[in-house]
């Protein structure tokens, strides 16, 4: 299953038995941990992702000085032909379990570097170039050896592996609200694979500032995956359910790889997002901006993203909001609008003089019959 | 009457299940070799209905012949002038009836809802006043013009503008909660002793009828009060008086055997259909600082007497 592996094999006489999955900064990534691996983790060659192995049946003692190795292959990298035959598509990595670590049923993470499961260096090619490899969706398996070279005990953990960007949103609209903009848009024809769309927003005039205040931006995730400058910007994990920013040229990794994104569409940074996801399966596909200033022109793209993260920017719209007024205005008259909920008198009623004279008079004389009554009702009483 | 029985049987079902929380309802099958249990107490009407409503905002003489409403809300294909359509109007009501004689006699609580949304128009630059403005005359073609008019629409007076440069993408949207005190009189003689399935009645009471402006930004919308600093939710209350004849089906006296097992198993008396005049008369006196919301229109819906 992807996402999830076993370890199995003998070393010698003695049985080991575990499971594998994918971990990101402590955290075990279960759910959908086998789709982590886009373009950004390829273009940013990440290491902030690791294989953690759980054995349930390690290895006694009496086996130390075996020895392990780490590989990342399209083909099976537990048989030492693959692991040894020119162009076979199996790649060692430089990080590796210990023997040690194989006899314990503590939980340990071997990090692994997202170019290699991407596009893995061929046995023997030396000339090797990391481009992301674009070609679609590619299995790839990664592989804890330990034991006989030739016929080691292995944990295996297939992932899925896309670079592969989705189409881009069509018929991208905006219309013009008080203090907001509503951006409506269409699927593209191909929309298979797009689960999500995310809308960024910037101002025309001032592009490099957020839109969103800190605190929106705070409490709102950005649903796509993308390496700007080196920097990677990931998407929320299914195990932690957290952005992941990896800053740019982390120490002891190799420089980025040249971005293939197409430089023109809106830079892909969280900093300008302007909503929320919204699902590719839902029934309308808008959103509305807010909180915006009136009479101030803002750049808008939406984002289609699939599940590996990789996001593909629709055609920038440039959009003004506009004030609107209040329909109740054209209800008003000389003497105000019809708000308020008591029960008032006319204008008209209000303005009549007996009302303005005969009104208090009125209550002056009740009060004044009111307070005689009440001395008499002493008098009598005392 | 195989129809009407299997209809009720389908309707005891559908209420049953809603009432069976009444309390004190024994809930047992009617067995042939037994006489007919007596009806059970009956002191509620719940009534649900719906009808077509349109307030009548626009015949008010305050507003010296415009037409905001029909302006804001009306249909663009219709002259200036012309009232909107009407909408969905849906309410509810609760009685007590206190009174078991030549007929019954009840206090009601009504309450509905009723929204109508247009495009917002957008405001000029100057803040104070709409970009554009209707400017035909009732019963002519809809025709706006812009109030910041170009150099060119100067020198030709023509300040003719499209509809569409005139509206925003937002929407407002016009709330309207009508909630009345009844008193609700059912002459119901005619079923009760002649089996003649129809009962006039008159709910007659005071209405409060409350409404709120809002938008696609806000929920209620805020109003200035002319100096810019402190600004009011636009929205309040009308008040006056509605009257409410009509004749009910009972459905009920229909069917008497599948009445009193709809009685024994759930404790409702009497089901009937209903159509009646819905007569609002809510802030009509023009002078008045409110809005007018009154109407005469019609409404039916399904009553259940417990």
């Amino acid at each position: 299953m992807i996402g999830t592996g076993t370890c199995a094999g003998k070393v010698g006489m003695d049985d080991i038995a575990g499971t594998v999955s994918l971990s990101q900064n402590g955290n075990a990534i279960l759910q959908g941990g086998g789709t982590m691996f886009g373009r950004a983790e390829c273009e940013c060659r990440s290491r902030d992702l690791s294989v953690r192995v759980v054995l349930t049946d390690p290895l006694a003692q009496t086996a130390a000085g075996v020895g392990s190795s780490t590989w990342v292959g399209a083909v099976d990298c537990s048989m030492q032909t693959n692991r040894t035959n020119l162009n076979s598509l199996c790649e060692q990595q430089a990080n590796q379990a210990t023997p040690a670590q194989f006899m314990s049923i503590a939980a340990f993470d071997v990090p692994i570097s997202a170019e290699a499961l991407t596009n893995p260096k061929p046995i023997g090619k030396l000339d090797h170039q990391y481009a992301c490899d674009l070609n679609g969706t590619q299995s790839r398996t990664l592989y804890l050896l330990v034991g006989d070279q030739n016929t080691p005990a292995s944990c295996k953990l297939p992932v899925s592996v896309n670079t592969t960007l989705p189409a881009a949103p069509q018929s991208v609209k905006l219309s013009s609200g008080d203090r907001a903009l509503t951006v409506r848009w269409e699927a593209p024809t191909q929309a298979a694979g797009i689960e999500n769309y995310q809308v960024l927003c910037r101002k025309k005039n001032n592009p490099n500032l957020p839109v969103k205040t800190d605190d929106y931006r705070g409490s709102t995730k950005f649903w796509f995956s993308s390496c700007v400058d080196g920097t990677l910007y990931r998407r929320p994990l299914p195990g932690t359910q957290l952005n992941t920013i990896v800053e740019k040229r982390p120490p002891n990794t190799p420089d980025p790889v040249p971005s293939t994104v197409p430089a023109s569409t809106f830079p892909l940074l969280p900093l300008h997002i302007c909503s929320d996801r919204i699902p590719a399966a839902g029934s309308t596909l808008e959103a509305r901006i807010d909180e915006l200033d009136n009479s101030v022109p803002y750049e808008i793209a939406v984002l289609a993203i699939d599940q590996y993260g990789n996001p593909m920017a629709s055609q920038v719209v440039v959009g003004t909001p506009l004030p609107t007024t209040n329909p109740i205005d054209q209800f008003c008259d000389g003497d105000g609008c019809p708000t308020g909920f008591g029960c008032s008198f006319s204008p008209g009623l209000a303005a009549q003089p007996w009302t303005r004279t005969g009104l208090p008079l009125s209550v002056m004389v009740l009060s004044a019959l009111l307070f005689r009554r009440r001395s008499r009702s002493l008098r009598r009483a005392g | 009457m195989i129809k009407a029985r299997l209809s009720l049987g389908l309707l005891s079902l559908c209420v049953g299940s809603a009432m069976a929380w009444l309390p004190g309802r024994a809930v047992a099958q009617l067995e042939p070799e037994h006489p007919p249990p007596a009806a059970s107490p009956q002191h509620f009407a719940l009534d649900i209905k719906l009808g077509p409503y349109r307030p009548a905002l626009d015949d008010n003489a305050r507003l010296g012949g415009r037409t905001p409403f029909s302006d804001l809300f009306g249909e663009r294909d219709d002259l200036a002038g012309a009232a909107p359509s009407r909408g969905l109007l849906t309410q509810g009501e609760i009685d007590y009836q206190f009174f078991h004689g030549f007929g019954t006699l009840a206090v009601g609580l009504s309450a509905g809802y009723y929204w109508r949304s247009a495009p917002a128009l957008r405001q000029g630059s100057t803040g104070t006043q709409p970009l554009c403005r209707q400017a035909a005359s009732a019963g002519e073609d809809r025709r706006w013009e812009t109030t910041e008019p170009t150099p060119s629409m100067i020198a030709t007076k023509d300040y003719r503008v499209s509809y569409e440069s005139c509206i925003s993408g937002d929407e407002v949207k016009l709330n309207v909660v009508p909630v009345s005190l009844l008193v609700v009189y059912r002459m119901d003689e005619l079923s009760k002793r002649f089996r003649v399935p129809i009962i006039p009645y008159l709910r007659i009471g005071v209405g409060a009828t409350f409404w709120w402006m809002g938008s696609s930004s806000s929920y209620v919308l805020s109003q200035s009060n002319g100096s810019g600093e402190e600004s009011t939710q636009t929205s309040g209350a009308s008040y006056g008086l509605v009257v409410h004849p009509g004749l009910a089906i009972d459905l009920s006296a229909i069917d008497s055997q599948a009445a009193r097992s709809l009685d024994s198993e759930v404790g409702i008396n009497r089901v009937s259909l209903f159509f009646e005049m819905q007569g609002s008369y809510i802030g009509l006196w023009s002078k008045s600082n409110k809005l007018n919301l009154s109407d005469t229109t019609f409404s039916g819906g399904l009553s259940f007497e417990f």
